[in-house]
C-alpha cells in the first residue's frame, strides 16, 4: 500500500503507564492485560487517512525504565511526534512528566509535536490525577492533551490521529523540512524519485497495516 | 578490506616506513623541524647509539628536560606490559619519544608543538607502546582544549589511530593495541572528545577521528558501543557522516559502522531507526558492481539484520526487500541501459562477492534461526516481490553465474521455501525446457545435480539441503514423490524424482548413497501412511531378475556393505529406522528376512569395522535403534518374546542399551543436532541427519524402556542386574562411609594443624607485637625525654621571645628618643624659622619701600603746600594792592568806569577761582593727612617705630 507520507512517532513515559498497550490497541485493536516489560524499543505501524491522504504511522514504543533512558534518548531526534504518557492512577508518573518533557525538548528537533496522554481513564475509581491537572500541565507547556484508555480503546485512535493531524498541519505550514528524513517524516514512494530497478514496483500489498506488528 | 580507503593520504606514513634509527633518515623524517632542534636531537641520538654513560649525560643536557622521574615511569610501563627486557633500539625509541612528548607538553610556540606532534606521528607505528603511553596526557589535552586547531587535532587523532593498529593485519591478536585502547577508554570524556572531533567538518579531523573510532571498536567493541550510546545523539551523528559527500570519509564511516554494528542489538536497532538501510542502499545503487564499498555496505546490513527480528520487521515494513531484489537483479543481469554486460565467467571477484553478500542478506531474512513469524512473513514478501521467482530462475537456467553464486542462491531458495507451502509449490511447479531432454521440473534438476559426481560437493550439498527444505512440513510434496515410485504410475523414460532418489541410494558413491537415503527418509518423516505406501514399491535392478521390494533392496544394500562404507550404512540405517519406527507392516516385512536380524545382532558388537571409533559407535547406536524399533512394533507376543530372548542371548540387553545411549555421545550426533543445513565443509562429516537426531531424542526413552525391568519376560535378568547394582551401591555406600570417616578425620587434622599454625602464627605475632611494644616503650621514653627537652626549649624560647620583645621595645624607645635628639629636627625648625624670618624681612623691605615712597610724596606735598601758601600770600598782597588800586580808581571819576568795572569783574572772577582753588587744596591736604595716618598705622603694625614729629 502506498502512502503520501510516513511519520515516525515515539511513545515515552514511565514504566507501566501503558505505552505498549496503547500501541497494541492502535495497531492491532486488542488489549493485553499482562504487563510485559519492553526491552529497548519495539515498533508498530498503521496506515491512517488525513485530509484524504494516506499516511503511514511508524510508532516506536520505548522502554520506560530508567536503565533504558539513555537509549530512549537516542530516539528523540528522528521522531516527528511523541506521545508522552502518564497513568492517571499513579501520581508519580504525572510528577515525572517535567523530566520527560525536558529530555524530549532537549534531544528532539524543535518542531516535534508532543501529545500528552493520561492513560487508564477506565480506572476512574483509582484516579489520582485529575483531568484538570493534566489539562493545566498541557496548557502550561503547549501540548495537546487527551485522556485515553488502552483497555477500552477510548480516545486511542484520536490520540494517534490528532498527533498526525498536527504534524500534517505543520507540514502544510512549511515548518517541517520534509526532505530530511532525520526529522521523522518521509515522503511516500510516489513523491520521491521512483527507483527504476525495483521489480514489481510498489505493488507489494499486504505489507502495511497491522500485518507486521507484534 | 581497508586498502582502498588508505590509498591517498599516506604521504606521512611513507616516511614512517623508511624511518629507522639511522640518523640521516631521521633528518629526512624531520626535514621540517627547526634546524637547531634537529641538531640537538641528532646529537642526542648519536650519543645514545653509542650506548655509553655519556648518552645519559647528553640526554640530561637536553634543553627541555623538566621531569627527571620519567625513566622510572617507563620501566613501569614495561613491567605493566610484561615486555621483559626491551632491546636497545626500543629503548632509544622510548627516550626519543619521551623528548618529543616533553616538547609537546612544554612548548608554548604552536609551531614547535605541532612539529613535535608531527615527530610523534611519524614514529607512532614504530614505537607504538612509547608513543601511545607517554603522550597520552598530551593527546588528551589537545583533544579537549585544542579542538579548533584542525592541524594538531588531525595529528593527534592520526597518532592515536596509528598506535592502535598492528603493522601486519593480524588485529585479532594485537594485545598491545587492545591494552592501549583500554587505556584510552579509561580516560574520562575520551569518547565524547572523539565524537566531537567526528562532528567537525574539517577533512583531516573527521577522517582521522573516524579511523580512530574504528580501531577502538576493533579492540574494545562493547565498551565503545556503550560509551557511544551514553552520548546523547552520539549514534545519530555517526550515521550522519555517511552522508558526507567526500567519498574517503564516507567509506571510512561505513567501515566504522561495520565495527559499530556488531553484536549489539540496541545499536543495531538505533541504526535502523536512523534510516541507515536507506542510506546504504542509496550508496550501493551509485557504486559500480565491483566496488568493495558495496561489500562493506552489505556487511553492515547483514550485521543489522542477522538475528535481529525488529530490524527484519522494519526492513520489510519499509519495503526494502523489493529494493534489494531490484539491486540483485541489476547485479545479475547488468543495467539494461548500459548493455555492456560481460560474460559472468569474467566477473570481477568483487562483483561475485557482492552478489553473495546480497544473497546472504536475503537469506538472513528467511533463516530458520529467526522466529517463525518473521521467517514466514519474509518468505511471503520474497514471493510477492518476485525475488523467489528470480532466484529459482538463477538455479534452473544457465545465467552463467559462478558456482559460488549458484550454491548460495540454492541455499537462499531452500530457506525461502522451507515450511512455506505456497513457496514450495511455486518452486516445484517451475519447469524448464532446454529443448534437449524435454521439460524438467525443478525438483528433478535438483536431484540430477545431487547425483552428479562431477559436481562440486558444496553445490551438491546445497541442492540436497534445498530438497530437504522442499520436503519440510510438506506432506503433499512428500506424497507426490512416493507416488512416482508406485507401480501404477505411468512408466516413462524421463527420470522422476523417485527414481533419482533410488538411483542415489543404490549408488556406489558413499556420499550420494547417504544423500539418497536421507532424502527418502525425509519423505517418510512424520507421515506414517507413506511408510506403508513405500512397501508397495518394487524395483528392477537387473532387468532379467524378478522385481525386488524396495525394503529388501535397502536391507540388502546394508548387508552387502558388511562392516565397510560407514557413511552409506549410516544413511541406510537412518532410513530403516524412520521407516520401521511406527510401521508394524514394514517391521514384519523386515523381520521376515532372517539375514536382517543376523546382520544387526552381529554387527552391533563388531568393534573393528571401517571408519573412526566415533563413527563405529554411532553405527552401533543406529543398529540398536533399528533393533528396538522392530521390537516395539512386533504385534505378536510370542514372536516378540522370542526376538527379545534372541537379542539378550546373542547380544545382551546391556550392550544394546549402551549402544543406544552411546549414539548421543558421538561427535556426529552433537554436530548434526546443531544445524538444519548439512555441513558444507567436508563430505565425510555427513553422518547423521538433523531431523533423525530429533526423532531419536524423542524415542530414545520409550525404546530403552522395552529392555528395562517392566514385567514377567525379563524379570530374572533384571533382578540380577538390580542385584549387581544393589551390590555396587552397597559397596559404594561402604566406600562412601569410609571416605566420609577419613574425610572427617582429615578435616579434624587439618583443623588441628590450621589451629596450630594459627597458634604459631599468633605466637609469632605476639612475639612480634611484644618486640614492637618494647620498641614502642623505648620510643615512648625517648619521646618523653624529648618532650621534656622540647618543653624546656619552648620555655627558653618563650623567655627569649619575651626578652627579644623587651629589647624591641627598648629599641623603639631609643629610636624615638634618638629621633627627638636628632639635630636634624632642630635644623628643620631653624630653616623653617629662617624662611619665616626671610619672608618677614622681605615684607619689612616692602614696608620700608612703601614708607620711603610715602615720605617722598609727603615731602612733595609739603613742598607744594609751601608753594601754594606762598602763592596765597602773593595773592593776598596783590589783592590788597588791587583793593587799594580800586579805591583809587573809585576815587577817580568814572572816566574809565567801564574799565574799572571790567577790572573789578575780572578780579572778582579771579578771586572766586582762587577761593575754589584754595578750597580744593585744603581738601587735598586733608586727604593727604588721612593717607599719611593710614601709612603710619601700617608702619606701626609692621613694627617700625614712627616718630610723632613725623605726624605732619
Amino acid at each position: 500500500m502506498s502512502y503520501a507520507y510516513l511519520f515516525k512517532y515515539i511513545i515515552i513515559g514511565d514504566t507501566g503507564v501503558g505505552k505498549s498497550c496503547l500501541l497494541l490497541q492502535f495497531t492491532d485493536k486488542r488489549f493485553q492485560p499482562v504487563h510485559d516489560l519492553t526491552i529497548g524499543v519495539e515498533f508498530g505501524a498503521r496506515m491512517v487517512t488525513i485530509d484524504g491522504k494516506q499516511i503511514k504511522l511508524q510508532i516506536w514504543d520505548t522502554a520506560g525504565q530508567e536503565s533504558f533512558r539513555s537509549i530512549t534518548r537516542s530516539y528523540y531526534r528522528g521522531a516527528a511526534g511523541a506521545l508522552l504518557v502518564y497513568d492517571i492512577t499513579r501520581r508519580d508518573t504525572f510528577n515525572h512528566l517535567t523530566s520527560w518533557l525536558e529530555d524530549a525538548r532537549q534531544h528532539s528537533n524543535s518542531n516535534m509535536v508532543i501529545m500528552l496522554i493520561g492513560n487508564k481513564s477506565d480506572l476512574e475509581a483509582r484516579r489520582e490525577v485529575k483531568r484538570e491537572e493534566g489539562e493545566a500541565f498541557a496548557r502550561e507547556h503547549g501540548l495537546v492533551f487527551m485522556e485515553t484508555s488502552a483497555k477500552t480503546a477510548n480516545n486511542v485512535e484520536e490520540a494517534f490521529i490528532d498527533t498526525a493531524k498536527e504534524i500534517y498541519r505543520k507540514i502544510q505550514e512549511g515548518v517541517f523540512d520534509i526532505n530530511n528524513e532525520a526529522n521523522g517524516i518521509k515522503l511516500g514512494p510516489q513523491h520521491s524519485p521512483s527507483s527504476p530497478n525495483s521489480p514489481g514496483g510498489n505493488a507489494s500489498g499486504g505489507l502495511g497495516g497491522s500485518s507486521g506488528c507484534c | 578490506m581497508f586498502a582502498y580507503s588508505t590509498s591517498s593520504f599516506t604521504g606521512s606514513t611513507l616516511s614512517v616506513r623508511s624511518f629507522s634509527s639511522d640518523a640521516t633518515t631521521i633528518s629526512n623524517a624531520f626535514y621540517n623541524l627547526p634546524q637547531s632542534h634537529v641538531r640537538n636531537r641528532l646529537q642526542a641520538k648519536k650519543a645514545k647509539k653509542r650506548g655509553s654513560n655519556a648518552s645519559r649525560q647528553s640526554s640530561k643536557r637536553a634543553p627541555l628536560r623538566t621531569h627527571p622521574p620519567i625513566p622510572r615511569q617507563m620501566s613501569l610501563f614495561r613491567n605493566f606490559f610484561g615486555g621483559g627486557q626491551p632491546d636497545e633500539e626500543e629503548d632509544n625509541g622510548a627516550e626519543f619519544v619521551e623528548t618529543l612528548v616533553e616538547r609537546v607538553e612544554t612548548c608554548s610556540a604552536p609551531e614547535d608543538r605541532r612539529d613535535a606532534l608531527k615527530g610523534l606521528k611519524s614514529v607512532a607505528k614504530q614505537y607504538r607502546l612509547a608513543v601511545g603511553t607517554m603522550g597520552m596526557n598530551a593527546y588528551i589535552d589537545v583533544l579537549e582544549t585544542d579542538r579548533l586547531n584542525s592541524e594538531t587535532m588531525t595529528l593527534v587523532l592520526d597518532t592515536l589511530a596509528t598506535v592502535l593498529s598492528a603493522d601486519d593485519d593480524s588485529s585479532e591478536n594485537d594485545e598491545l593495541g587492545e591494552r592501549l585502547a583500554e587505556m584510552m577508554l579509561k580516560r574520562k570524556g575520551f569518547i565524547a572528545s572523539v565524537l566531537a572531533a567526528v562532528d567537525q567538518f574539517d577533512f583531516g579531523v573527521r577522517r582521522t577521528a573516524v579511523q580512530l573510532l574504528s580501531n577502538l571498536l576493533r579492540h574494545r567493541g562493547t565498551e565503545v558501543q556503550n560509551a557511544v550510546l551514553q552520548q546523547p545523539a552520539g549514534l545519530s551523528k555517526l550515521v550522519d557522516i555517511i552522508h558526507d559527500n567526500r567519498e574517503v570519509i564516507r567509506n571510512e564511516a561505513i567501515l566504522m559502522i561495520c565495527e559499530l554494528s556488531r553484536a549489539n542489538s540496541q545499536i543495531q536497532q538505533l541504526l535502523a531507526y536512523d534510516n541507515i538501510f536507506n542510506d546504504l542502499l542509496n550508496i550501493i545503487e551509485t557504486e559500480p558492481f565491483d566496488s568493495i564499498v558495496i561489500e562493506d555496505c552489505l556487511f553492515v546490513m547483514l550485521n543489522l539484520l542477522r538475528k535481529n527480528s525488529m530490524n527484519q520487521q522494519l526492513f520489510r515494513e519499509n519495503q526494502l526487500v523489493a529494493r534489494l531484489g531490484g539491486i540483485l537483479h541489476t547485479f545479475l543481469y547488468g543495467n539494461e541501459e548500459t548493455e555492456d554486460e560481460v560474460d559472468a565467467a569474467e566477473w570481477p571477484k568483487q562483483r561475485t562477492a557482492n552478489v553473495i553478500f546480497l544473497l546472504q542478506i536475503i537469506r538472513t531474512l528467511v533463516s530458520p534461526d529467526n522466529n517463525s513469524q518473521n521467517t514466514h512473513a519474509a518468505q511471503k514478501v520474497l514471493n510477492q516481490t518476485k525475488i523467489l521467482e528470480e532466484l529459482i530462475r538463477v538455479l534452473l537456467t544457465e545465467i552463467g553465474a559462478s558456482f559460488e553464486i549458484l550454491a548460495e542462491s540454492i541455499i537462499v531458495v531452500a530457506e525461502a521455501i522451507r515450511g512455506n507451502y505456497t513457496n514450495q509449490e511455486l518452486f516445484a511447479s517451475t519447469v524448464i525446457d532446454n529443448g534437449e531432454d524435454g521439460p524438467r521440473s525443478s525438483l528433478v534438476v535438483l536431484l540430477l545435480s545431487m547425483n552428479a559426481e562431477k559436481q562440486t560437493y558444496k553445490l551438491r550439498c546445497a541442492v540436497f539441503y534445498c530438497f530437504l527444505c522442499y520436503l519440510f512440513d510438506n506432506e503433499f510434496g512428500k506424497a507426490r514423490i512416493i507416488e512416482t515410485l508406485l507401480p501404477n504410475s505411468q512408466p516413462s523414460n524421463a527420470p522422476t524424482t523417485g527414481s533419482l532418489i533410488l538411483q542415489a541410494i543404490s549408488s556406489a558413491e558413499s556420499v550420494q548413497a547417504w544423500f539418497g537415503c536421507v532424502t527418502l527418509m525425509h519423505c517418510l518423516y512424520d507421515v506414517d501412511h507413506l511408510c506403508e505406501q513405500l512397501l508397495r514399491v518394487k524395483i528392477n535392478i537387473v532387468t532379467e531378475q524378478p522385481e525386488l521390494a524396495l525394503l529388501d533392496h535397502v536391507s540388502q544394500l546394508l548387508i552387502s556393505a558388511g562392516n565397510r562404507r560407514p557413511q552409506s550404512r549410516a544413511g541406510l540405517l537412518m532410513l530403516l529406522g524412520v521407516w520401521l519406527q511406527n510401521c508394524p507392516l514394514a517391521v514384519s516385512a523386515f523381520m521376515a528376512k532372517e539375514d536382517n536380524l543376523v546382520y544387526l545382532t552381529t554387527h552391533i558388537v563388531d568393534e573393528c569395522g571401517e571408519g573412526t571409533e566415533s563413527e563405529q559407535q554411532a553405527l552401533r547406536g543406529l543398529m540398536a535403534f533399528v533393533l528396538l524399533c522392530c521390537l516395539k512394533n512386533i504385534q505378536d507376543k510370542d514372536t516378540r518374546s522370542s526376538i527379545e530372548t534372541l537379542i539378550s542371548r546373542r547380544v545382551g540387553k546391556e550392550v544394546v542399551l549402551s549402544a543406544l545411549e552411546g549414539l548421543t555421545r558421538t561427535e556426529q550426533f552433537v554436530r548434526a543436532a546443531q544445524k538444519q543445513q548439512p555441513s558444507e565443509s567436508n563430505k565425510n562429516n555427513l553422518f547423521l541427519d538433523f531431523n533423525f537426531v530429533k526423532l531419536f531424542k524423542s524415542l530414545e526413552g520409550t525404546l530403552a524402556k522395552q529392555l528395562k525391568p517392566n514385567g514377567e519376560f525379563n524379570g530374572t535378568s533384571n533382578d540380577s542386574i538390580i542385584q549387581s547394582f544393589k551390590e555396587l551401591i552397597k559397596r559404594q555406600d561402604g566406600d562412601i562411609a569410609q571416605l566420609k570417616q577419613e574425610n572427617k578425620k582429615m578435616s579434624g587434622e587439618i583443623e588441628k594443624l590450621t589451629a596450630e599454625a594459627q597458634n604459631k602464627e599468633a605466637e609469632r605475632e605476639v612475639e612480634q607485637l611484644r618486640v614492637k611494644l618494647d620498641e614502642a616503650a623505648a620510643f615512648r621514653t625517648q619521646t618523653e625525654v624529648l618532650n621534656s627537652q622540647l618543653a624546656e626549649a619552648q620555655r627558653l624560647t618563650q623567655q627569649w621571645y619575651a626578652e627579644a620583645e623587651r629589647y624591641k621595645q627598648w629599641a623603639q624607645q631609643w629610636q624615638n628618643y634618638q629621633l627627638t635628639q636628632l639635630p636634624n629636627a632642630a635644623e628643620v625648625g631653624v630653616t623653617q624659622l629662617q624662611q619665616q624670618v626671610a619672608e618677614l624681612e622681605q615684607q619689612l623691605g616692602y614696608g620700608y619701600q612703601a614708607f620711603e615712597q610715602q615720605s617722598q610724596t609727603i615731602l612733595h606735598y609739603t613742598a607744594e603746600n609751601a608753594q601754594l601758601r606762598e602763592r596765597l600770600a602773593k595773592a593776598d598782597a596783590s589783592l590788597s594792592e588791587a583793593n587799594s588800586k580800586l579805591a583809587t580808581v573809585n576815587s577817580q571819576p568814572v572816566s574809565n568806569g567801564a574799565v574799572e568795572n571790567v577790572d573789578q569783574k575780572t578780579s572778582d572772577d579771579e578771586l572766586a577761582k582762587l577761593k575754589q582753588e584754595q578750597e580744593e587744596l585744603l581738601m587735598l591736604l586733608a586727604d593727604q593727612h588721612n593717607k599719611m595716618s593710614v601709612y603710619r598705622r601700617r608702619l606701626k603694625s609692621l613694627g617700625q617705630p614712627v616718630t610723632d614729629d613725623e605726624d605732619e
